[in-house]
C-alpha cells in the first residue's frame, strides 16, 4: 500500500525536546529544525466543496461542456415539470372543465397544470378494478399478508425489517380502515393493534420463527385465493390438506408392500401411488368432499329455514309480496325431496336406455356411446348420423340424450339449491370485477410462485443426462422464451380452450393466469440453470461421493445453494413479469392500464390523458424500483456469503 | 403461489364441464343466470353507471331474455366483449348469446358457426367529419386519413368503397372507440367512420357536437342482430322470441307499464298469446307460460327501449320503425 | 431408502446381483434405469400431447371448423396503411401478412440501431466522473427500466398526436399566418407523423452510389493490408497513406472502371464531369470548381483527423468523404421535393411524401429509449468487468489512451457485453408486438389482427404468428451461440 500524502501528515505535531545528556542541542545548529512544522491547511481549493465541484464538475473542458448542457436542460425542463405537476396542479374537481375553471381562477387565464382530481376520484378503480366497495379490505389484508409470507421464502435476514414494515403498515391501514367507522372497542384495538405486535414480537426472536413463518407461507397461496376470490370455505381448506393425503397414501402403500417387495420398489411405488392420489384428489375429491360438506350443511339448515319461513307466513302483519316470496321458497325447500325422487327415477330411466343399442351404418353401438360420439360433432355432422339411423334408432336416441339432459339439468338446479344454502364461507367476488393494480399483482405473484416448481423442474431437465428429457426441456424453454408474451396471451384469449376437453371453459383470468405462469418458468428455469452452473463441479461429485441419490443430492446439496444464487435473477424475472402484466389490458382485462380507457371514455374527463398514464407510470415505478433495489441488496447480501 | 388451488379451481370447472354440454336453454337454466356479451362500452348500446350496472339498447335485449326465462331481468351477467374476443368467447361457451351491434354476414353465419336470431338494429356504416374541413360528401375525401375500429365490418366496406370510386386513403387501425375518439378529437384523422348509430353515438357525448357533421352518405348496410351458437335451435328460439314479443308488444301498444292490465283483458288474440294468457306458445319454447310478459316488463317494449337509450343521442327509428309505420321492424306471428 | 451397502442384507450374505435381466433392474440398475425412464417419459409425453391434439380437434369438430391455411390465398380486403412492398385490399391474406412482417423487422431495425447508440452514450456518460452527467444518466435509466413498455409506447403516442400540429395547422388562412410551419423548411411534423422530403435522383446518382461502394470494399482491402505491413514491418502503416487512399482510390478506380464500360455503369454521369469542369472555367464561373476542390480538399482533412479519432468506429465516416466529393463534382445530382398540404395530407409533388406515421415514431421511440436503458446498464458491466490492471498494464506498455481503449479495453469488454446486447436486440424485436397498442401494423396487427378476426381463423393465424417470432429468435440465439463459439475459440 502506498502512502497517501494524508499519512505524512498525519498525527499531532510533536515538539523535539533537546535529550537532557546532550551537550549540544538541535537549536544550537541554525539548519536543524527545533520543532516539526504543523502542518498547513491545503493550498486553496484542493479540498471542501469546491474540490468536488472542479473534480465532479469541471475536470476538463469537454465534462465542464457536458455540465452546463445538462443544467441548462435541467433548468429549461424542471420549472415546467414542477409547475404542470404540482404548481399549477388541481387535486380536487368534478370534471375536467371544472378543473381549468380552476386553473385560469388560481393560477391565471391559460394556465394549465395537471388535473390530478382524476386520479383522486378514479383511485380505487385503479387499485381493485370493479371490485366490489365494501369487500375491498379482503384484498387489502391479502396484500398485507404476503409480506410475512414472502419473508422466509426471499430471505431469512430480511424477514425483520419486512416484519416492522408489516406492523407500520398494518397499523396505519387499520387506523385509517377500522377506528373512525367503528369507535373503539377491544375487539378493534386487538385487531389493529395485535397483529403488528405479534409481527414485532417475531422480527425479534427470528430463527424460531422463521420456520413459523415458512408454515405461513405454505398456507399463504390458499389464504389468500380465499381472501380475494372468497366463496365457500372448504375448498383452500382441502386443497391445503393435499400433503396429508398425500402423506396417508404414501405411509398406507409403503406399509403394506415393504415386506413383499423390498424397500426400494415399495417406496418408488409408494411415491408413484401417493403422486396418483394427489391428482385425484384435486381433480375431483376436492370437489366432490366440498360438495358433500356443503350438502350436509345445507341439510341442517334448511330445516331452520322452512322453520323461519313458516313464522314469515305465519305472521299477520307480514306484507303480501314477502308472504308470497315466503311461500314460494318454502314450497321450492320442501320440493327438494321430490326432486331428489325425480332425479333417481330419470337415472334409472338413464341406466335402463343405456342397456340399449342403435344400429349405425358402421354396425351396431351401445346408445349411449352413440350420442357422446356421434352426435356430439358439428350440427351437419350430427343431423347426418341421425338421419343415418332408422326412426326406432332415432327415437331411442333422442329419448336417451333428452333423459340425461334433465337429468343433468335437475341435478344442477337442485345443487344451485343446495349450494346456496350450504354455504360456509364469504361472500364470493368473480373474476370478471378483478381488475386494477390488484390484478396486476395477482398475475404478478401467481406467475413467479406457479414457475418456481416448474422452472426448477425445467431446469433441472435441462441439465439432466436423459437426452430426450434435455430435449424436451430445451424445446419448451426456447420456445416459450422465443415468442412475445402478447402471442402467449393472444392463446389464453381465444385458443386455450380448443386445446381442453370439450365443454370445458374456465374464465379469462384463470386462463391468462396458467400462460403468464408458464412464461414465467421458462425465465425462471434460464435464472435456476445460471444458478446450477455456477456452482463448483465439486458439489456434484461431493453429492455423488455421500452416496446419495440424484433426488437427495439435489435437494440435500445442489437446489439450496443453486437457488439462493438465482435468487436475485428471479426477482428481476418478478419485476419484467409485474410490468409485462400491463399487456392483458390488450386482451381486454381491466389492469390499470385497461381501467384507463373507460375511463377516458367519460364525458366529464374526456381530453385528459397525461395525468392517468404519469400516475400508472408512478405506481409501477414505485413498486419496481423498490424491488430492484431489494434485488441488488440480496446481491450483495449472496456475494458476501460465497466470498 | 395459487396455483394448487387453481388446480383445484381448474377440477371443479372440469367437472362442471362434464355437467355442461346439454342445450344451452338447459345450462341457462341450471346456473340460473344468461351470460350475455356485450360491447365494452358504446354510448347508447351498451355502458355502465356510476354502481358498474349494465344499460342500453343491446343491454336491454339481454335482460328481457333474462325475464323471459327466469321472470327477473336481473338474473344476467356480462362480459365486455371486444371487436376481437366476442366470436371466440361466444364460439368457447363463455357467453350464451353475443348482443354486441354485430352485423350478420354470410361468412360469419355460415363460415365461423353462428346463428344470427334477428335484426334488432338495421343500421349502415357512415362518416363523421369535422365541420371545418369544408366536406360535404364522403366523394370528396381522396386522400383522407380515416379513424376506423379493427376487427369489424367496417374496415372491409371502407376498402370497397374507396377502391370501387378510385380514391385513396389513409386508415388509421385503432382498438376500441374511446380510443378513436381521442385520435378524431385530436386532429390525428380527418374522418372517422363506423356504423351511423354509432357515429351519433360518439357525436352527442362530444364537448360542441355542432363542430362536427355525419356525412350522407351510408356505404353499407349493416343488420345488427344477436346471435348464439349454431345447432342450438332451442335456446337461439328463446331469444329470437323474446326480441318478436318486444315488437309485437310494440305493434299493439303493449307497455311495460301497461302489461300486467293486457293479461287481464288481452286486446286481441295475438296478445293473448304472446302474454301466456291463451295457447301454449311458452311450454313450446320450455319457457313460463308468461315469458312474453315478463320479457316486457324488463325494459319496455321495443320501441320503449330505443326511446329511453337511443333517442336522446339524437339517432332517429329510421328503418327502425314498425312495418306498419314504414319501417323493417316485423315479428311473425305469435301462433 | 438411505440403506448403506453394508447394512444391506443382500451383501451381507455375499451373493451377488444375477447378470441375467431382472423386471426390477429396470429402477434400480443404472444402465437401464435411463432409458427406462426416458421410455417412460417419452409416453407420457406422446400421451399428453396426443390428449390435447385430440382435445382439438374435438373442439373444432364441434364448432364445425377444420385446419387449414387456404386462407392465407383467399383476398384480405382491407387496406394497410405502412407498406414496404406493393399491397391492396385485393391481395391475398399471406402478402398483408408479409406486410407486416417486413414492418416487423423495420422497427425492429430501426430500434437496434437507436437502442444501441442511446445505451452506448447513456452506459459511457453512466460511468462518467462528472457528477451531474451520470446520475442523470442513472435517473434516466431508473426511470425508464420501471415502467412497463406498453405503457412508454401509449405516452409516446399520446404525446405525439396531442403536441404535434395537425395537417391543416399548416395551412395559410387568409388573414393571418399559418400556426405551424414546416422545420428547416424541409420536414412537416403532424400530429399523423413525420413528412420527409423525397430525394429524386438524376443522373450521375448511380455513380455516387458506386463510389460509395467502392470504398466499402477498399476499407476492407485497406484493413486487409494494414496488417500485412504491420506484420511485416512490425510498425503501423502511415494513416495518412491510407486515408488518402481510401479518399482518392475510389474516384481513380470508378474512372477507370467507367473508361471500360462507359454507358452502362454510369449513364453519363461520368461524361459530366468534363462538361461542368468546362462549362465553370468557360463560363468564369469558378463557384463549381471551387466546391469540387474544396470538397476533396476538406475530405482529406477529416480523412486524416477521423483516423487519428479516438473510436476506431469514427472511421467508417471516411467510407462517405469519397461519395461526397463525386457527388459534388458531378454537379450535386439529387435534388429533394419538400412536403406540402395538399387536400388533407401532406404531398411532395403529386406523389406521397416520404411518411414516418406517428405509430411508427412512438413505437420506435419507445422501444429504443426503453431497450437502450437496459443496454447502457449491460455496456456499464462491460466496461467496468474488466480490471483496472488491464489499462495499467497498457499504459505501462506506452499505449496512447485511444489506443488502449481500441485494442485493449474493448476487446475484452465486447466479449461480456457483445450477448447480452443481442438478447437485448431480440427482446426489442419481441416487444415490438405492441405495435397494436398504436395501431402500427406490425405482423401481430396483420396475421394476428385483423386477417384473425376477418377470417376467423384463430389456430393458424396465432400459430404463424409464434412460428415468426420463433424463427426470428432462433436465428438470433444461433448467432449468440456463434458469437460464444468464435470468442471462445480466441481465448486459448
Amino acid at each position: 500500500m502506498t502512502q497517501g500524502p494524508d499519512a505524512e501528515h498525519s498525527g499531532d505535531p510533536v515538539v523535539v525536546t533537546s535529550a537532557p545528556t546532550a551537550t549540544r542541542v538541535a537549536s544550537d545548529y541554525a539548519f536543524v529544525a527545533e520543532g516539526q512544522i504543523p502542518p498547513a491547511p491545503p493550498p486553496p481549493g484542493s479540498s471542501g466543496p469546491l474540490l468536488w465541484v472542479r473534480e465532479n464538475l469541471f475536470p476538463d473542458l469537454l465534462n465542464a461542456t457536458l455540465t452546463l448542457i445538462t443544467i441548462a436542460l435541467l433548468v429549461w425542463m424542471l420549472p415546467g415539470i414542477y409547475q404542470w405537476a404540482i404548481g399549477h396542479a388541481i387535486l380536487d374537481a368534478n370534471s375536467l372543465d371544472e378543473c381549468r375553471q380552476r386553473m385560469d381562477e388560481l393560477y391565471g387565464e391559460g394556465e394549465r397544470g395537471a388535473c390530478w382530481a382524476i386520479i383522486n376520484e378514479r383511485i380505487q378503480q385503479f387499485l381493485y378494478g370493479r371490485y366490489p366497495e365494501e369487500l375491498r379490505w379482503r384484498p387489502t389484508l391479502a396484500f398485507l399478508l404476503l409480506f410475512p409470507a414472502a419473508a422466509p421464502v426471499l430471505f431469512s435476514r430480511p424477514a425483520q425489517p419486512i416484519l416492522v414494515f408489516f406492523a407500520v403498515v398494518w397499523a396505519v391501514w387499520g387506523f385509517s380502515a377500522w377506528w373512525p367507522d367503528e369507535g373503539f372497542d377491544a375487539m378493534t384495538a386487538a385487531l389493529i393493534l395485535g397483529p403488528p405486535l405479534i409481527a414485532l414480537g417475531l422480527a425479534r426472536i427470528i430463527p424460531p420463527v422463521r420456520r413459523f413463518l415458512l408454515v405461513f407461507s405454505v398456507l399463504f397461496p390458499a389464504v389468500a385465493y380465499f381472501l380475494i376470490w372468497g366463496g365457500s370455505i372448504w375448498g383452500p381448506i382441502l386443497v391445503v390438506a393435499t400433503p396429508v393425503i398425500a402423506y396417508v397414501v404414501y405411509w398406507l402403500v409403503e406399509r403394506m408392500l415393504d415386506d413383499t417387495l423390498g424397500e426400494e420398489l415399495a417406496n418408488t411405488l409408494a411415491m408413484i401411488a401417493s403422486i396418483f392420489a394427489v391428482a385425484f384428489w384435486l381433480l375431483f375429491g376436492v370437489a366432490a368432499v366440498d360438495e358433500a360438506l356443503t350438502r350436509a350443511v345445507a341439510d341442517t339448515r334448511i330445516p331452520d329455514r322452512v322453520a323461519m319461513l313458516d313464522q314469515v307466513i305465519a305472521d299477520p302483519e307480514a306484507e303480501d309480496a314477502a308472504r308470497a316470496a315466503a311461500r314460494r321458497e318454502r314450497s321450492d325447500l320442501l320440493a327438494l325431496d321430490e326432486q331428489r325422487a325425480e332425479i333417481s327415477g330419470l337415472r334409472l330411466a338413464l341406466e335402463k336406455l343405456s342397456t340399449e343399442s342403435v344400429a349405425t351404418p358402421e354396425g351396431a353401438k351401445p346408445v349411449a356411446d352413440f350420442v357422446h360420439e356421434d352426435l356430439d360433432a358439428s350440427p351437419e355432422l350430427a343431423a347426418a348420423s341421425m338421419q343415418a339411423l332408422s326412426p326406432e334408432d332415432q327415437d331411442l336416441a333422442e329419448a336417451y340424450q333428452t333423459t340425461e339432459s334433465r337429468l343433468i339439468g335437475e341435478q344442477t338446479r337442485i345443487w344451485t339449491i343446495y349450494k346456496n344454502f350450504g354455504r360456509v364461507g364469504i361472500e364470493q367476488v368473480e373474476s370478471a370485477q378483478l381488475g386494477g393494480f390488484l390484478l396486476t399483482l395477482i398475475i404478478g405473484v401467481t406467475a413467479i410462485a406457479g414457475s418456481l416448481p416448474i422452472g426448477i423442474l425445467l431446469a433441472l431437465g435441462r441439465r439432466s443426462g436423459l437426452i430426450f428429457i434435455r430435449m424436451v426441456a430445451v424445446t419448451i424453454i426456447e420456445a416459450i422464451r422465443g415468442v412475445p408474451l402478447i402471442t402467449l396471451l393472444f392463446v389464453a384469449s381465444s385458443l386455450l380452450n380448443y386445446f381442453l376437453p370439450p365443454g370445458t371453459s374456465f374464465d379469462i383470468i384463470l386462463r391468462v393466469l396458467i400462460l403468464v405462469t408458464l412464461f414465467a418458468s421458462a425465465y425462471v428455469a434460464e435464472a435456476i440453470r445460471g444458478g446450477l452452473a455456477a456452482l463448483p463441479k465439486g458439489q456434484y461429485e461431493a453429492g455423488d461421493a455421500m452416496g446419495l441419490t440424484y433426488a437427495q443430492s439435489m435437494r440435500l446439496i445442489i437446489l439450496p445453494q443453486a437457488l439462493k444464487i438465482s435468487i436475485p435473477s428471479i426477482v428481476n424475472i418478478f419485476i419484467g413479469v409485474f410490468k409485462d402484466s400491463t399487456l392483458v389490458s390488450i386482451i381486454g382485462l381491466f389492469d390499470p392500464l385497461g381501467v384507463i380507457a373507460p375511463i377516458l371514455a367519460d364525458s366529464r374527463w374526456q381530453g385528459i390523458y397525461a395525468e392517468t398514464y404519469v400516475f400508472v407510470a408512478a405506481l409501477f415505478f414505485v413498486c419496481c424500483f423498490g424491488m430492484s433495489r431489494y434485488s441488488m441488496y440480496l446481491e450483495r447480501k449472496l456475494k458476501t456469503d460465497h466470498r | 403461489m395459487k396455483t394448487s388451488i387453481l388446480i383445484g379451481t381448474v377440477a371443479a370447472g372440469a367437472l362442471a364441464a362434464g355437467l355442461a354440454g346439454a342445450g344451452t336453454l338447459d345450462d341457462v337454466k341450471a346456473k340460473g343466470f344468461v351470460q350475455c356479451g356485450v360491447t365494452t362500452g358504446l354510448a347508447g348500446f351498451a355502458f355502465t353507471d356510476d354502481a358498474g350496472d349494465w344499460h342500453g339498447f343491446d343491454v336491454a335485449l339481454c335482460r328481457a331474455v333474462a325475464g323471459a326465462v327466469f321472470g327477473d331481468a336481473n338474473a344476467v351477467k356480462f362480459t365486455p366483449t371486444t371487436g376481437k374476443t366476442r366470436f371466440t368467447a361466444l364460439a368457447s361457451g363463455e357467453i350464451d348469446v353475443l348482443a354486441r351491434n354485430t352485423t350478420w354476414t354470410l361468412s360469419r353465419d355460415v363460415d365461423l358457426g353462428f346463428d344470427f336470431l334477428a335484426v334488432n338494429y338495421y343500421d349502415g356504416q357512415g362518416f363523421m367529419v369535422p365541420t371545418s374541413l369544408g366536406v360535404s360528401s364522403a366523394k370528396e375525401l381522396d386522400g383522407a386519413t380515416v379513424c376506423i375500429q379493427t376487427g369489424t365490418t367496417t374496415e372491409l366496406n371502407l376498402a370497397d368503397f374507396f377502391r370501387v370510386n378510385g380514391m385513396s386513403y389513409e386508415p388509421l387501425p385503432i382498438e376500441t372507440n374511446s380510443e378513436a375518439q381521442q385520435n378524431y378529437l385530436a386532429g390525428a384523422c380527418d374522418v372517422y367512420t363506423t356504423d351511423a348509430s354509432g357515429l351519433a353515438a360518439t357525436k352527442a357525448t362530444f364537448e360542441n357536437p355542432d363542430d362536427h357533421m355525419v356525412l350522407p352518405e351510408i356505404i353499407s348496410k349493416e343488420p345488427l342482430g344477436p346471435l348464439v351458437r349454431e345447432g342450438d335451435e332451442k335456446w337461439g328460439d328463446v331469444v329470437k322470441w323474446t326480441y318478436f314479443a318486444l315488437l309485437t308488444a310494440e305493434e299493439y301498444g303493449v307497455t311495460a307499464a301497461n302489461v300486467d292490465e293486457m293479461i287481464a283483458n288481452p286486446p286481441n288474440p295475438d296478445v293473448a298469446r304472446m302474454l301466456g294468457v291463451e295457447g301454449n306458445m311458452g311450454e313450446m319454447l320450455g319457457l313460463p307460460a308468461d315469458f312474453g310478459a315478463h320479457a316486457i316488463k324488463a325494459g319496455g317494449n321495443y320501441g320503449e327501449i330505443f326511446e329511453a337509450y337511443l333517442t336522446p343521442l339524437g339517432i332517429s327509428r329510421g328503418l327502425n320503425k314498425l312495418y306498419t309505420e314504414g319501417g323493417l321492424q316485423y315479428a311473425p306471428p305469435f301462433r | 431408502m438411505a440403506t448403506t451397502e453394508a447394512a444391506d442384507p443382500r451383501f451381507a450374505k455375499g451373493d451377488r446381483p444375477e447378470p441375467s435381466f431382472r423386471i426390477e433392474m429396470l429402477w434400480t440398475d443404472a444402465r437401464y434405469r435411463s432409458l427406462f425412464l426416458q421410455i417412460i417419459a417419452f409416453i407420457l409425453l406422446m400421451l399428453a400431447v396426443g390428449w390435447l391434439v385430440n382435445n382439438t380437434i374435438q373442439n373444432l369438430g364441434r364448432l364445425g371448423k377444420d385446419f387449414n391455411f387456404g386462407f392465407l390465398f383467399t383476398e384480405a380486403n382491407y387496406d394497410i396503411n405502412q407498406r414496404l412492398i406493393s399491397y391492396d385490399s385485393q391481395s391475398p391474406n399471406w402478402q398483408a401478412a408479409l406486410v407486416g412482417i417486413l414492418n416487423t423487422l423495420l422497427v425492429a431495425a430501426m430500434g437496434c440501431i437507436a437502442c444501441t447508440v442511446i445505451g452506448v452514450i447513456a452506459g459511457v456518460l453512466r460511468l462518467s466522473k462528472n457528477w451531474v452527467v451520470s446520475k442523470l444518466m442513472l435517473v434516466y435509466i431508473e426511470a425508464v427500466r420501471n415502467v412497463p413498455v406498453l405503457l412508454q409506447i401509449l405516452l409516446w403516442y399520446a404525446v405525439f398526436i396531442e403536441a404535434l400540429p395537425k395537417p391543416s395547422a399548416f395551412r395559410a388562412k387568409a388573414d393571418a399566418e399559418p400556426e405551424a410551419t414546416l422545420w428547416f423548411d424541409m420536414i412537416a411534423a403532424t400530429n399523423r407523423g413525420f413528412y420527409l422530403p423525397r430525394p429524386v435522383f438524376e443522373q450521375g446518382m448511380t455513380l455516387v452510389g458506386l463510389t460509395v461502394l467502392a470504398s466499402i470494399v477498399l476499407l476492407f482491402v485497406f484493413n486487409w493490408a494494414r496488417k500485412n505491413y504491420q506484420n511485416a514491418y512490425g510498425a503501423e502503416m502511415p494513416g495518412a497513406m491510407i486515408a488518402l487512399a481510401m479518399l482518392f482510390a475510389p474516384v481513380a478506380g470508378l474512372a477507370i472502371v467507367s473508361l471500360l464500360f462507359p454507358v452502362a455503369l454510369i449513364e453519363g454521369g461520368l461524361a459530366q464531369i468534363p462538361a461542368n469542369l468546362g462549362a465553370a472555367i468557360g463560363a468564369q464561373e469558378f463557384a463549381l470548381l471551387a466546391k469540387a476542390a474544396g470538397a476533396v480538399l476538406v475530405g482529406a482533412l477529416i480523412g486524416l483527423v477521423l483516423w487519428r479519432a479516438p473510436i476506431s468506429s469514427m472511421r467508417v465516416l471516411i467510407l462517405f468523404l469519397p461519395g461526397v466529393a463525386v457527388y459534388y463534382l458531378l454537379g450535386e445530382p439529387m435534388t429533394w421535393i419538400y412536403p406540402e398540404l395538399k387536400g388533407f395530407n401532406f404531398m411532395a409533388g403529386d406523389d406521397a411524401a416520404i411518411y414516418a406515421r406517428n405509430s411508427l415514431m412512438a413505437l420506435w421511440l419507445a422501444l429504443s429509449v426503453y431497450t437502450g436503458a437496459f443496454v447502457a446498464e449491460i455496456v456499464r458491466g462491460g466496461i467496468v468487468a474488466i480490471p483496472k490492471g488491464q489499462t495499467e498494464a497498457a499504459a505501462a506498455l506506452g499505449l496512447r489512451a485511444n489506443r488502449i481503449m481500441s485494442l485493449v479495453i474493448l476487446p475484452q469488454a465486447l466479449r461480456v457485453i457483445i450477448p447480452p446486447q443481442i438478447s437485448q436486440y431480440l427482446n426489442l424485436t419481441k416487444n415490438s408486438s405492441l405495435a397494436i397498442a398504436v395501431g402500427y401494423m406490425d405482423a401481430t396487427g396483420t396475421l394476428g389482427g385483423i386477417t384473425l378476426n376477418q377470417t376467423g381463423r384463430e389456430m393458424e393465424c396465432i400459430l404463424l404468428l409464434m412460428a415468426f417470432y420463433l424463427a426470428i429468435s432462433l436465428t438470433i440465439s444461433a448467432v449468440i451461440n456463434w458469437f460464444n463459439e468464435r470468442v471462445k475459440l480466441k481465448e486459448r
